[in-house]
């Protein structure tokens, strides 16, 4: 697990079991999957399936010849073996599909029993909680709880292709201006194929009576997914989105390229928050989830927010920055990250804070906990533009160490043009407190609660920004990612 | 990178190193001025794609296409140089246009003062292995790479087992002779066990002569020794100066470089250290004063690859006019280097909406016993300590004006050598922008 | 000397100053106490013209001039001191460059010749002699790594050396020990003088039993409330603020 060295020190923590994936187990239904390969005919296909119009179609087919003349990004601190993009397959939906259920008691069981195992608060337990669940199973998306009741309040809350069909200008309107289609190798890719996704659309002066939530899973094996999600908060609207990922166990790696765009008009406000579950992959680092996905937010209005939460435990590799375009001014962009790399995970993440207007403002929290092999990488830019007078950034940025073996790496990038700018970064990075260790074992605590004790304060500052449901989900989801890394 | 060396300037240079005469030295250095004038010509300049030049674009080269120069000979000039940073009675060595003097100065006993040319005879097997080590492959090193390639120029500094050699003084400068050439020139310093040199480089020119200097300095340092390097860049505005500095440490050594960068139109500095020895310490102290168009360029790069070693970066920049200042501390921590302590601190005042700063510090951590912190702020001058100046009577424009100073004073401060640190603070003073924020209103 | 006429100031937009007069005379001490809050530090502040605070009526004559009108630094010049309840830090800044750089924009503002350093360094030392100061505080960076003592003595060695007419200490004795509450009030005694006023702005009276005032003034929500002489300060200390609060005020004032 663990490196040898230093045996004496870690076998009194590395003898805790190292915890299944309790994730990972396949459901057994029939899907209807594309073969592997990528071409023009494949986009075609794609999009014919899905009965979209036109311009979409043609959307697809731009991006994708942008992305032929693309090559996949270098500059990020991870390992990645090539990918064959010709051996993924672009599409897979669970065949009952093609009689679409009505309502959710017409889904099939054994896709509801697939939540029940995930945990997801689908069904009579969605309405306990409170939550409105958008579940994308592969790449489409299967029900949508609460559909009614959001209706009454006017927000729309429904897959990406039902969008498509149903609000098509709003689509067209909003589709890639956040996130252009040129704008990176695996935006462009997803833009090319992208299969399903959620489609969220607040009115103006609306705040969305509950929590809107996603959970994604790849189930298929050898299958990418490429889900869009595409969030509208108008004049002064006030959203708070979840979004919970998981996938089986496979022995290959899975691609997971999403894109996610945010739109926030004057006085508006978007939450966003994710905790990321992907298979990590097994302890020697065979098969997981490549997890490269683009994010961003676009501040359009005076006064609008944008807050980003994510906590990230799971995926192979993780490629992602949840960014805030601050256009609007006195708009606030925030980025609050708990990342945890174990065994050989690897990630990348950070956010990049892009200052326009004046007297804007951003934060950044970030708190990355490096273990077994893992490597860890906080990356992030913030810039201010001579245009933003008064802007503000203040960045913290912690990394703990847990064992001889993970790496802990801080690449932040700051570019200020404008004197009246304030810029604050700040960095550590150290081994889990000894002192803190000793400190609880000598009150009678065992080592595998102090850890989790001590790395749980150490993510306070983030947990706290999730919503209750979801910080309980994050709390454990840590504890069992970090079982037996301890040294 | 299978980039075809399309730019005009590099296919200049490749002229002219297929055109220089053939140059003096054993055999393993033609070969490699030979890969390295291959690598400098595959690589191409390096632009904003190339990660370490993102914020440093070389316009002004590109306008002015230096050529490469051949070698000055003559002995240098005394009126080519400005006064010296240090009044003290100390060993000067003196380079014009990048060319140093054949005659070099006497030196106290244990200090040897070599030329490059001697020094490739006398310290044969060492220069062998150190020449060839400095980096030239890829975009980012193609002035090490033309540094190789063109290698005639250098000096060669030696300091004994256990011997203190105090203060060596080089100066640097251009005369016009010097206008659009490239001066080439490296250094090389060699301190045995336990020996002491403190190296202080002016860069000043009687003249606003548009010279370039491409210079590298490698530096090894053996047990126990220690190197204080402090470089003064008083360079008008129209001078580019590239320099590149790579330290090898063993076990205890200390290099501790202290940079003020006070003048120059382009300045960029590279340092890659390697603590390669346990209880190395690597220290990179500077202030950076910049005003109308100027630009500098700190990249700094510490390798920790032994248990127990330290580091430390700190950096001060002030901003006026259309300046930009860019900021890049790294520091690895390797496997097994436990016990590293690492710290970076860059701190910039910004005072023009026309400048522009660039801060970027990293962190490459693989080892835990490690406590590494690093911050970055880039903002205004504290309000509260002006009004308290202000109340004991000082005029708006000189409270900001002091304040700014001793923002750089952090820098100067942390000088052992007290005179020079005076002489220093002085030169920081008066290095302060024209286009101070606040001084239009109030004077 | 000073003469406060029904000021009113805001800070943030909020009212603090609400209508306060006062009136001193050349040479004489004035004790300013209060409730916390009552707006002690304000006044200090307004008077040497902080940005932030907003005089939105009223006047503050000094020396018969419009003291509002002046710039922060013209006040000082024109004699006014503040010490600082929290002297600021000024890392970089040498002690006896800073001080020598406003002992000499005061003297140029009054057309006196500048001092050249030999010339300072003797002032300075006369000064450091006559407050019992060590002078390693020369070598130091204004206030930087001071302690509490130190900095408020710092203050007091500003003012000897700059020799104002109207010193303002502000809550000068907060946060001192016994020992070094002593060596403060010894130091602003040593400092008294018949054309020297001074305002001491203080929440507790045992500074007074070191500095005793020619008045004492009790400042709440803002106003003036009462005044008397130095008897004032020791009733304030047996009974506290709260009697002014029911009536008490006549008994006293007069």
């Amino acid at each position: 697990m663990t490196s040898d060295q230093n045996v004496q020190d870690t076998t009194s923590v590395d003898h805790f079991v190292q915890q299944k994936y309790r994730h990972g187990f396949v459901t057994d239904i029939e899907s209807e999957t594309v073969p592997p390969g990528l071409n023009e005919d494949i986009v075609r296909w794609i999009s014919a399936r899905k009965g979209e119009p036109e311009w979409l179609l043609e959307w697809r087919l731009q991006a994708y010849r942008r992305w032929l003349d693309m090559q996949a990004p270098d500059w990020a601190h991870l390992q990645i073996d090539p990918i064959d993009f010709q051996a993924i397959s672009y599409f897979s939906a669970p065949k009952s599909d093609k009689d679409r259920p009505q309502s959710l008691d017409e889904v099939d069981p054994k896709l509801l029993e697939t939540y029940d195992k995930l945990g997801v608060p689908l069904h009579e337990r969605a309405r306990l909680a409170g939550v409105a669940v958008d579940a994308v199973f592969d790449s489409v998306s299967v029900g949508t709880t609460f559909r009614k009741d959001l209706k009454k309040a006017g927000v729309i809350f429904c897959s990406f292709s039902e969008a498509v069909k149903d609000y098509p200008e709003l689509v067209k309107k909003y589709l890639g201006t956040v996130v252009p289609p040129r704008d990176n190798f695996f935006a462009a890719l997803n833009s090319a194929v992208f299969s399903d996704g959620s489609f969220v659309f607040i009115p103006s002066g609306v705040r969305c009576p509950m929590e809107l939530s996603t959970y994604f899973r790849i189930n298929a094996a050898e299958t990418g997914q490429f889900e869009r999600t595409l969030i509208i908060a108008e004049d002064s609207s006030h959203v708070s989105y979840l979004e919970g990922c998981t996938a089986p166990m496979r022995d290959e790696n899975q691609l997971h390229a999403a894109v996610v765009e945010l739109v926030a008009l004057e006085d508006a406000e978007i939450k966003y928050s994710t905790v990321q579950n992907w298979y990590p992959g097994d302890e020697n680092g065979v098969g997981g989830i490549y997890n490269f996905v683009t994010k961003r937010g676009d501040c359009r209005g005076d006064r609008s927010k944008i807050s980003w939460t994510q906590v990230e435990t799971g995926s192979a590799i993780t490629w992602k920055y949840p960014s805030c375009v601050l256009r609007g001014e006195r708009s606030v962009g925030e980025f609050y990250s708990v990342a945890l790399t174990n065994n050989c995970q690897q990630a990348d993440t950070g956010t990049k804070m892009i200052h326009i207007g004046r007297d804007t403002r951003s934060k950044i929290i970030s708190k990355g906990i490096s273990a077994g092999r893992g490597q860890n990488a906080y990356r992030g830019l913030v810039r201010i533009s001579k245009s933003a007078a008064n802007a503000r950034n203040f960045t913290q940025c912690d990394s703990m160490l847990i064992g001889k073996g993970c790496g802990a790496h801080t690449f932040p990038y700051i570019e200020v043009g404008n004197p009246s700018a304030k810029v604050e970064h700040e960095a550590t990075t150290s081994r889990i407190g000894e002192d803190q260790l000793f400190y609880c074992l000598q009150r009678g605590i065992s080592e595998e609660d102090a850890v989790s004790m001590i790395v749980d304060g150490f993510c306070k500052q983030v947990f706290r920004e999730l919503p209750m449901e979801f910080a309980v989900e994050a709390k454990a989801l840590l504890e069992v990612s970090l079982e037996g890394a301890v040294g | 990178m299978t980039q075809i060396a399309s730019h005009p300037l590099i296919e200049q240079w490749a002229e002219d190193f297929r055109s220089q005469p053939d140059l003096p030295g054993p055999e393993w250095l033609q070969q490699l001025r030979q890969s390295a004038a291959a690598e400098f010509i595959s690589a191409g300049l390096p632009g904003r794609k190339t990660e370490a030049w993102k914020y440093t674009p070389l316009r002004i080269l590109e306008q002015r296409a230096p050529a490469m120069s051949r070698k000055l000979t003559g002995d240098h000039s005394e009126s080519d140089f400005p006064a010296p940073v240090i009044s003290a009675e100390i060993p000067t060595i003196d380079g014009l246009n990048g060319c140093l003097p054949e005659q070099l100065p006497a030196t106290p006993a244990g200090l040897e003062l070599l030329t490059l040319e001697k020094g490739l005879v006398t310290c044969k097997e060492q220069f062998e292995k150190l020449i060839p080590a400095i980096e030239t492959s890829g975009a980012s090193r193609v002035f090490a790479a033309l540094n190789t390639a063109f290698l005639q120029q250098g000096l060669v500094i030696r300091v004994g087992v256990n011997c203190d050699a105090g203060t060596l003084l080089l100066r640097w400068a251009f005369n016009e002779d010097g206008a659009k050439a490239i001066g080439n020139a490296r250094i090389v310093i060699l301190l045995e066990q336990g020996a002491r040199l403190e190296l202080v480089e002016q860069f000043d020119s009687v003249g606003d002569v548009a010279g370039t200097l491409n210079l590298v300095t490698q530096a090894e340092l053996a047990e126990g020794s220690c190197l204080v390097h402090t470089r003064v860049m008083k360079e008008s505005d129209e001078a580019v100066i590239l320099t590149s500095t790579a330290v090898e440490q063993a076990a205890e050594s200390s290099y501790q470089y202290s940079g003020f960068d006070l003048g120059g139109g382009l300045v960029r500095h590279e340092f890659s250290s390697r603590l390669a020895g346990p209880g190395a310490s690597a220290g990179f102290d500077g202030a950076f004063v910049l005003d109308r168009k100027r630009h500098v360029d700190n990249h700094i790069s510490v390798d920790h690859a032994s248990a127990g070693c330290s580091s430390s970066q700190f950096f001060r920049g002030v901003l006026g006019g259309k300046s930009r200042g860019v900021f890049n501390g790294k520091a690895l921590i390797r496997p097994g280097a436990d016990g590293s302590s690492v710290r970076q601190s860059n701190a910039n005042l910004l005072l023009s909406g026309l400048a522009e700063v660039d801060t970027k510090p990293e962190l490459e951590i693989y080892a835990d016993e490690v406590e590494a912190s690093h911050g970055a702020t880039v903002g205004q001058l504290d309000e509260e300590a002006v009004f308290y100046l202000r109340s004991r009577g000082l005029s708006d424009p000189m409270a900001r004006r002091l304040l700014t100073a001793a923002f750089c004073h952090a820098v100067t401060d942390r000088l052992a050598n007290r005179e020079l640190a005076e002489q220093l603070s002085a030169l920081v003073d008066s290095a302060m922008p024209k286009s101070m924020i606040g001084q239009e209103t109030q004077e | 000397m000073l003469e406060i006429k029904n000021l009113h100031a805001t800070v943030g937009g909020k009212p603090i100053l609400k209508g306060l007069d006062l009136s001193i005379a050349a040479g004489e001490i004035h004790a300013i106490m209060g409730p916390n809050g009552a707006g002690k530090s304000t006044l200090g502040n307004v008077i040497a013209g902080r940005d932030g605070y907003e005089v939105t009526a009223g006047e503050v004559l000094y020396q018969g001039k419009n003291l509002l009108e002046l710039e922060p630094e013209e006040r000082a010049c024109e004699g006014v001191f503040l010490a600082f309840q929290y002297p600021v830090e000024i890392p970089g800044v040498n002690n006896t460059y800073f001080l020598r750089a406003a002992l000499n924009a005061q003297r140029k503002y009054r057309d006196q010749p500048e001092l050249d350093s030999m010339q300072f360094l003797k002032l300075v030392r006369e000064k450091l002699e006559i407050l019992h100061i060590s002078d390693d505080l020369l070598h130091r960076a204004v206030n930087e790594g001071f302690s509490g003592g130190e900095k408020k003595r710092n203050e007091i060695f500003q003012m000897a050396v700059l020799e104002p007419s109207l010193a303002i200490l502000d809550e000068t004795d907060s946060g001192l020990d016994i020992d070094a509450l002593r060596l403060v009030a010894e130091g602003v005694n040593r400092l008294r003088s018949a054309d020297r006023s001074m305002i001491v702005v203080t929440h507790y009276q045992r500074l007074l039993d070191y500095i005793i005032p020619d008045a004492v003034h009790v400042l709440s929500d803002g106003k003036i409330v009462a005044s008397g002489d130095a008897q004032l300060a020791l009733k304030l200390e047996d009974q506290g603020y709260s009697w002014l609060e029911d009536g008490g005020i006549e008994a006293v004032a007069g």
